[in-house]
């Protein structure tokens, strides 16, 4: 009787499994829809708990099934990986390659043989990860064009604090039906937080809580988009705590627990401090002020150490020695700001380790979860206030944030307590780029000429560029940072900059394309003052380096004549984005000016209409003409 | 041809004595060496005072497990100039590598930090870490598999760093069946002083190819050094990455290759004529005609006249292997080995005939020319066939290019010197140097009219219809890919789509691609399609359409660029190119007609013709670019310039209309 109930158990997983992967394909329907690349034809992810009596903890076991869809791919033997960090254990289960006929009909081609897939070291956006590690596996035989692979896998989370997101689509690939449950679990506590659900339903019964979505809008990024945490649908689940027959062992319940977790970390840290000493006097020797020993230490450390990222598993936590930091010459953040801060603390000043999610890192420290926070950096408590020094960042001073961190929550250490604290956001005023200058419009070949003054973090980026890159292009720095904003214009001199304390200044010639001559001849003066990508609602918002304020006034020189026509003052726009256009005539000139204030770190994520229109409107004044009869 | 030739046969006797001798200056250098000043270089980001390799080959000879030995030593002193100097030379890197077959092990190494009035600073080479190299690591350091890494110690601008170590790679294989060729670069991205390659073996002969070492440069031409071989280049200039510039055919490189264990005697180009060597034993010549036996294409061909037609058979059967492997063609398109073993079919298969038959030995444009006192098959990167049919013109058709016809010869072979080995109908080979012909280098042309079709809420659509039209050199760069697209007709209405989005539709978010029509011959191409887009609709009532909307433009020359120009440059992958942009409204909008596009430069560089014509409602304007030369010099810049300017200005001048 048994056996039989066993059989019969066999012979449903058997026809499931098959349902799952067999199957006709409307390939056709696909081809119009996605046109080519990868399509998740079905994803499914469940997530449960299990006792380990050996270990007397809970662990998590994370299953994952795939059928994908890749139409007109170049992958000719359809590499796939799967990524994994030292505390989780991944067993592939299945990997199976199929190819389709015509009517879309699934013929295998290859059933992978998984146990011997590859491991390998990690690489992404070109970031070399040192404890992310790869498994990857691929067809042996070259594919079609237009292939299915389905695959299977678990992952086993013996630490339940790196159980945090999981995302129901990628960008850029198309997602038919996805499905993400969580088993409840008596002993183990948890708390799901929800992230841009606008398309995913859930639903929960006494066992299970269950997200699913269907046909998920695709999301195509721009080399200007924020990034996907902002928009993409995913869940973050925190374990709060679990329960064993022994034991009740917290996780993480509350942001306090996070901290206490990293402080540990850090109290494993061992400084030389001999060593630390000795190097921080070297460098602050002959330097009288505080000020002037903070700056020395910190430009030491920009100059000197060499920024390389390891970002998961435990050495995504834990910060490098600081003296083998100083001897190997290069770290990542943690490395780096572990060692601003035992320099600072060398020469007496009251350092601490820094936790911040940079502005890729769209949560806050209300969600206790490892994700929230990507970065280290040091916190300075210097005259009555904090100042937040990034190593990593060549174009930061100690006494301005670097522009990639301004306006986030940040977490600093303070012994066994902590505090939490914003890093200040700029004022578009303080970042200003201004172009001064005029159009030649008497020769046969129209002239441009401008001066360009750079200030706040567009002055520090220009620095931190021009200080550290090679001789030879150094004289081309000033080109890329105007280029974005000279539509129609062909740069065919850049001055020397002129460097103050305060800015940049340097001057720009060229030719200038966006007039038509002839007896009625039409100019078109209007800079591309807004330098981004058009987008629309098929791409995700934008990402803005800083809080921003372009200011451009243009003579136009026409050899005294006047252009028949003005344009009064218009102004566009809200308090977080706005911009004026006008042209007036001063003397025997006519003259162009343009303003341009960005207050805002993105674009909106939602109701964007608003800002679509904004960006058509101020896009097109480069097409509104000044005439001569 | 500034090239030369050294083929030394070296001494057996003293070569330990030698070697260690070579080792120990080497070492000894390094251990009295202290700060230098100089002056050279400091605009650089780095002054190279020296770069020194010594490579020496070994073997104990033929054993059950024989191995072959490759122990080089680098010694090399920098000063650091800059900050991204400091960044690029403040670690050193030492590349370990591990396979089945070979071992790279690190024997010694000792690295310094030197400070002007300074003690010196020696780096704790117990320090080294092991590592996978960044993904992030500048590009500079890139080094294949593990590497070594080493941080020097106290670097600031101004101090000098110098490193001297010692790797020894182990081959398993037998001394008798090792050759090794490798190119060692002469050229620098900093300012170097002095840069020294030092070669010597046991039981090996070594031979050197020095290639573009006179510009000008003091270089010595004797290259025996004691009981080995030295070459070294002075105050070498940073290389320049200049538009049309080829590092290849430009900067200095030796070439040198350990082979010929225990003394092999010398060929000539007449041993290599005569004898057709060396044998590919690899290829498989079944699979050459495509699993078909020799004897049976024998048959085949032996049972048709026409001369023409015969070797259109022979073409036919080379093409097909490739052609139905698709996926294999770029990868076998310049191999030598591939070109090698078919033509040893070929010449076999028209022995048997009592065919003659004509093989070219040709190396890219982009790589150089002929060298010919380098007798070596692997100074050719592919081998063209030739014949004379009946009416006596010579007939020229490749080896590796799927889909070809007769006189298929991709640009980059045409007008280039080659080795000619011409076979008679018994099968007796003789060779010359020769030249392959050029033949006509067509263009490629795009002819986009776009049709105002509506207003759509805050957006004008237009109606693009576009005609690309191949021929000649732009024509036989694709005709492989297009004819496998064309040969698959489940497929091809999908591959052609690809095509156009991918190649030919440049204009961002077009939804579809409809209308596709093609036809296509032996010599040309021609495909149209049409889409449609969408532009704002602007308060001010202007719409403007520029060319660069729809034509791929890369004749923006950065400023930088405009002034200076040091080197020659090379328009090989250049084609004569026509365009045609039409803006066609009914009655819906008054052109801003402008002058400026009217332009007309020509120089012995080339040509560049635009101009504009309205004809009723259609308004069309026109660039025409040939070239005369495939090449310059940097006194021709100012003329290439010229060119180039008047074709940005056309792609860059906007084509205004106003909304009636």
């Amino acid at each position: 009787m048994q056996t039989n109930r066993f059989q019969i158990v066999l012979l449903i997983l058997f026809v499931l499994s098959n349902t799952f992967l067999i199957g006709q394909i409307d390939i056709d329907h696909y081809r119009k829809v996605y046109k080519q690349g990868e399509v998740t034809l079905k994803k499914r992810v469940k997530v449960s708990f299990f006792y380990s009596e050996a270990h007397d903890a809970y662990h998590a076991k994370v299953s994952h099934r795939y059928e994908k869809l890749y139409l007109n791919s170049n992958q000719s033997k359809g590499l796939t990986q799967v990524a994994f960090n030292p505390s989780q254990d991944v067993q592939l289960q299945r990997a199976r390659y199929f190819k389709l006929d015509s009517a879309g009909e699934k013929t295998l081609i290859e059933n992978v043989k998984v146990k011997y897939a590859d491991e390998k070291d990690y690489f992404i956006e070109n970031i070399f990860y040192n404890d992310l590690k790869v498994k990857q596996f691929n067809c042996s035989v070259y594919l079609p064009k237009d292939y299915v692979v389905s695959y299977s896998y678990d992952v086993i989370y013996t630490d339940l604090k790196f159980l945090t997101s999981f995302f129901f689509q990628q960008n850029n690939v198309g997602m038919e039906d996805v499905e993400i449950s969580f088993k409840k679990n008596k002993d183990v506590d948890f708390h799901i937080y929800q992230y841009n659900l606008m398309e995913i339903e859930k639903e929960e019964t006494e066992s299970t809580i269950t997200y699913s979505g269907k046909k998920l809008r695709q999301y195509k990024p721009t080399s200007y988009s924020v990034k996907g945490n902002y928009y993409l649908p995913h869940v973050v689940i925190s374990v709060e705590e679990y329960r064993t027959p022994n034991r009740t062992q917290p996780v993480l319940n509350s942001t306090t627990a996070m901290y206490e977790w990293y402080n540990t970390l850090i109290k494993e840290l061992h400084p030389d401090d001999v060593f630390l000493k000795q190097l921080s006097a070297e460098i602050t020797s002959n330097l009288a002020t505080d000020e002037e020993k903070i700056q020395a230490i910190f430009t030491w450390v920009q100059a000197n150490i060499q920024y390389v990222a390891f970002e998961d598993g435990i050495a995504g936590f834990k910060p490098s020695e600081a003296q083998d930091v100083v001897n190997l010459k290069y770290g990542d953040c943690k490395g780096m700001a572990n060692l601003l801060v035992n320099l600072l603390r060398a020469e007496g000043f009251d350092a601490r380790h820094v936790w911040v999610g940079t502005r890729g890192n769209n949560y806050s420290y209300k969600m206790p979860s490892l994700i929230v926070d990507n970065h280290m950096i040091c916190g300075l408590k210097f005259n009555g206030q904090t100042y937040y020094l990034d190593g990593t960042s060549k174009s930061a001073s100690w006494d301005h944030a670097p522009a990639h961190i301004e306006g986030k929550e940040v977490l600093i250490a303070n012994g066994d307590t902590y505090e939490l604290d914003m890093v200040q956001l700029s004022p578009p005023e303080s970042n200003v780029l201004r172009v001064n200058g005029k159009i030649d419009l008497s020769s046969d070949d129209p002239m441009i000429d401008i001066d360009v003054e750079l200030t706040g973090h567009f002055y520090r980026d220009f620095n931190s560029y021009s200080t550290y890159s090679s001789l030879e292009k150094k004289p081309n720095v000033p080109f890329y940072f105007i280029q974005p904003y000279l539509d129609g214009v062909k740069i065919d001199e850049v001055s020397e900059p002129t460097l103050t304390p305060e800015g940049v200044k340097f001057n720009i010639k060229g030719r200038f394309y966006n007039i038509a001559v002839s007896d009625h001849t039409a100019v078109f003066p209007f800079l591309d003052i807004l330098a981004l990508e058009m987008t629309n609602e098929k791409n995700p918002p934008i990402y803005i380096d800083f809080p921003q304020l372009i200011d451009v006034t243009l003579e136009l020189d026409n050899g005294g004549k006047l252009a028949s026509t003005n344009y009064p003052m218009a102004t566009i726009g809200n308090d977080f984005y706005s911009a004026k256009f006008y042209t007036e005539v001063v003397g025997n000139k006519q003259v162009v000016r343009q303003q341009l204030r960005l207050n805002v770190l993105h674009s909106p994520i939602y109701e964007t209409e608003p800002w679509f229109d904004f960006m058509a409107q101020v896009k097109a004044f480069n097409f509104y003409p000044l005439t001569y009869e | 041809m500034n090239k030369y030739l050294l083929l030394v046969f070296l001494a057996l006797g003293s070569w330990f004595e030698a070697i260690a001798q070579l080792d120990v200056d080497a070492w000894n250098n390094f251990a009295n060496s202290s700060f230098e000043k100089i002056s050279s270089g400091e605009h650089d980001d780095a002054t190279v005072i020296f770069d020194r390799q010594y490579v020496h080959t070994r073997s104990e000879g033929r054993k059950a497990l024989s191995t072959v030995e490759v122990i080089t030593t680098i010694h090399r002193k920098v000063k650091i100039n800059s900050l991204y100097g400091l960044e690029k030379y403040n670690k050193l890197y030492i590349p370990t590598f591990t396979d089945l077959h070979q071992r790279l092990e690190l024997i010694d190494c000792k690295a310094i930090t030197h400070k002007e009035n300074l003690p010196s600073v020696p780096a704790d080479t117990n320090h080294f870490v092991s590592s996978t190299l960044p993904a992030n690591t500048p590009f500079y350091y890139k080094k294949e598999g593990d590497v070594k890494m080493l941080a020097f110690r106290d670097v600031n601008i101004g101090d000098e760093i110098e490193y001297i170590y010692k790797i020894k790679r182990v081959y398993d294989i037998d001394p008798v069946f090792f050759y090794q060729t490798r190119s060692i670069d002469f050229s620098s991205s900093d300012y170097c002083l002095e840069r020294s390659f030092f070669l010597s073996s046991e039981l090996f002969e070594i031979e050197l190819w020095p290639y573009n070492f006179d510009n000008g440069i003091d270089h010595k031409t004797d290259f025996s050094y004691e009981s080995g071989l030295k070459i070294e280049l002075k105050n070498i200039e940073p290389s320049s990455n200049e538009l049309y510039g080829s590092h290849y055919i430009d900067e200095p490189r030796v070439v040198y290759s350990t082979s010929n264990y225990e003394g092999a005697e010398e060929i000539t180009w007449s041993d290599f004529a005569r004898d057709f060597k060396p044998k590919r034993r690899a290829a498989s010549r079944s699979y050459i005609f495509d699993q078909e036996p020799i004897y049976q294409a024998q048959r085949q061909l032996d049972e048709i006249e026409d001369i023409r037609e015969r070797y259109n058979m022979i073409l036919d059967k080379i093409n097909r292997p490739i052609e139905e492997n698709f996926y294999n063609y770029d990868q076998v398109k310049d191999d030598i080995d591939v070109a090698w073993a078919y033509a040893q079919v070929i010449s076999e298969t028209c022995k048997v005939l009592d065919m003659p038959i004509n093989f070219h030995f040709v190396e890219s444009k982009s790589f150089g020319g002929l060298d010919t006192s380098y007798v070596s098959l692997y100074q050719f990167s592919n081998i063209l066939c030739s014949f004379k049919d009946q009416s006596g013109e010579q007939v020229y058709f490749p080896l590796l290019e799927p889909y070809s016809s007769f006189n298929d010869i991709r640009c980059e072979y045409q007008g280039t010197n080659c080795l000619s080995i011409f076979q008679d109908e018994r099968g007796k080979r003789t060779y010359r140097f020769d030249q392959i012909p050029s033949f006509d280098p067509g263009f490629y042309s795009k002819d986009i009219r776009i049709t105002y079709d509506r207003e759509q809420g805050d957006s004008l659509i237009y109606t693009i219809n576009e005609t690309v039209t191949l021929t000649g050199h732009s024509w036989l760069d694709m005709k492989a890919y297009i004819s496998n697209a064309l040969a698959d007709s489940s497929t091809v209405e999908e591959s052609m789509e690809s095509l156009i989005s991918n190649q030919m539709v440049l204009y961002d978010r077009v939804d579809s691609v409809y209308a596709i029509e093609y036809q296509t011959d032996d010599l040309s191409f021609e495909i149209s399609y049409s889409y449609q887009i969408q532009r704002p609709k602007v308060a001010s009532g202007i719409v403007s359409i520029s060319p660069h909307f729809f034509i791929e433009s890369s004749f923006y020359t950065p400023f930088h660029l405009r002034k200076v120009r040091k080197k020659n440059g090379y328009l090989h992958d250049i084609y004569n190119s026509r365009y045609k942009v039409t803006f066609v409204s009914e009655n819906e909008f008054v052109w801003l007609e402008n002058n400026l596009l009217k332009k007309e430069v020509q120089n012995n560089l080339g040509r560049i013709y635009r101009n504009y014509e309205q004809s009723g409602q259609e308004y069309t304007t026109i660039l025409e670019i040939t070239y005369s030369q495939d090449s310059f010099t940097p006194d021709e810049w100012p003329s290439i310039m010229d060119l180039r300017d008047a074709a940005y200005g056309f792609m860059s001048t906007n084509y205004y209309f106003k909304k009636k």
